[in-house]
């Protein structure tokens, strides 16, 4: 499963600087950064219509965890669409590829957390499964240093 | 040397993205006297878990549109009687993904095909 940009090359090395301060992205993105801008997006997705005119219904009788899994599992998808946008920008370098699967790896463990409150038949858990697979696919891809 | 005239060995699914790896199992198989069946990712392969009867499914992990653990789920709630190999490459988290849904065997990539050639054999037999 591949959803990187096959002719994307990393092109920058770090500098010292960068070094010396590993939870900075070239352009200033912590983990926290990364965390929040995929919660923002999603919340803003959320807050106006779908492309196709229809709006989200306010209640669809969810628990408090399967809000909780739903949103977590908006927020690494928010992640993996970041990761996804960093190959299209010239200056993505490792250490935003590195701060995207610290945040992948976070996600991943309370995903799974998650999924152990929810029902055995809940069917959130096929999703939430899928969405940990392509999390953990994606951020052994990057640690392995597919991507760079 | 397997048996030619021996087609009813069993039928096998192999549900794999990498058209390398899909193409080496499904010959290795079809030489050991295997009917076989590919899909080249998880929802054509579950496409064809629907339509067709198989004795044994060896499925990827990590595939396009559904993932190997979506097949899993589903054939261990719909068909329960059809024993699944997962393969990965991704190591132990997704190894342990597989073992929560109960795949049968699961096997680390790149695998050792006289295990996979026992193990076929062995879940094969349960039946």
């Amino acid at each position: 499963m591949k959803i990187y940009n096959p002719h994307f090359i990393q092109q920058k090395e770090q500098t010292g600087q960068e070094k010396t301060e590993p939870q900075k992205t070239q352009r200033g993105e912590s983990f926290l950064d990364i965390l929040k801008a995929a919660s923002t997006k999603k919340s803003e997705e959320i807050k106006g219509t779908t492309p196709v005119g229809l709006t989200f219904p306010k209640d669809l009788g969810l628990t408090a965890l399967q809000k909780s899994a739903i949103s977590k599992g908006e927020e690494t998808l928010g992640l993996l669409n970041h990761l996804a946008g960093l190959f299209t920008k010239e200056d993505s370098s490792k250490s935003a590829l590195d701060s995207i699967a610290n945040a992948l790896s976070h996600n991943i463990d309370e995903l799974k957390e998650l999924k152990k409150g929810l029902d055995s038949n809940d069917p959130l858990r096929n999703t939430l499964d899928e969405i940990e697979i392509i999390s953990m696919v994606e951020k052994i891809k990057i640690t392995r240093g597919d991507y760079t | 040397m397997p048996n030619k005239d021996d087609t009813s060995r069993g039928n096998i699914l192999i549900v794999e993205d990498d058209a390398e790896v899909r193409s080496m199992l499904n010959d290795y198989l079809t030489f050991l006297g295997y009917k076989t069946d590919v899909a080249a990712d998880g929802l054509e392969g579950l496409n064809k878990i629907k339509e067709n009867r198989y004795d044994l499914v060896i499925t990827d992990i990590a595939m396009p549109y559904v993932s190997g653990i979506g097949i899993i789920s589903i054939l261990k709630r719909d068909h329960p009687e059809i024993p699944v190999i997962a393969i990965t490459g991704y190591g132990y988290h997704a190894e342990e993904l597989a073992q929560e849904k109960n795949a049968d065997f699961i096997m680390g990539k790149p695998f050792d095909v006289q295990k996979l050639k026992e193990t076929v054999e062995r879940l094969l037999k349960k039946d």
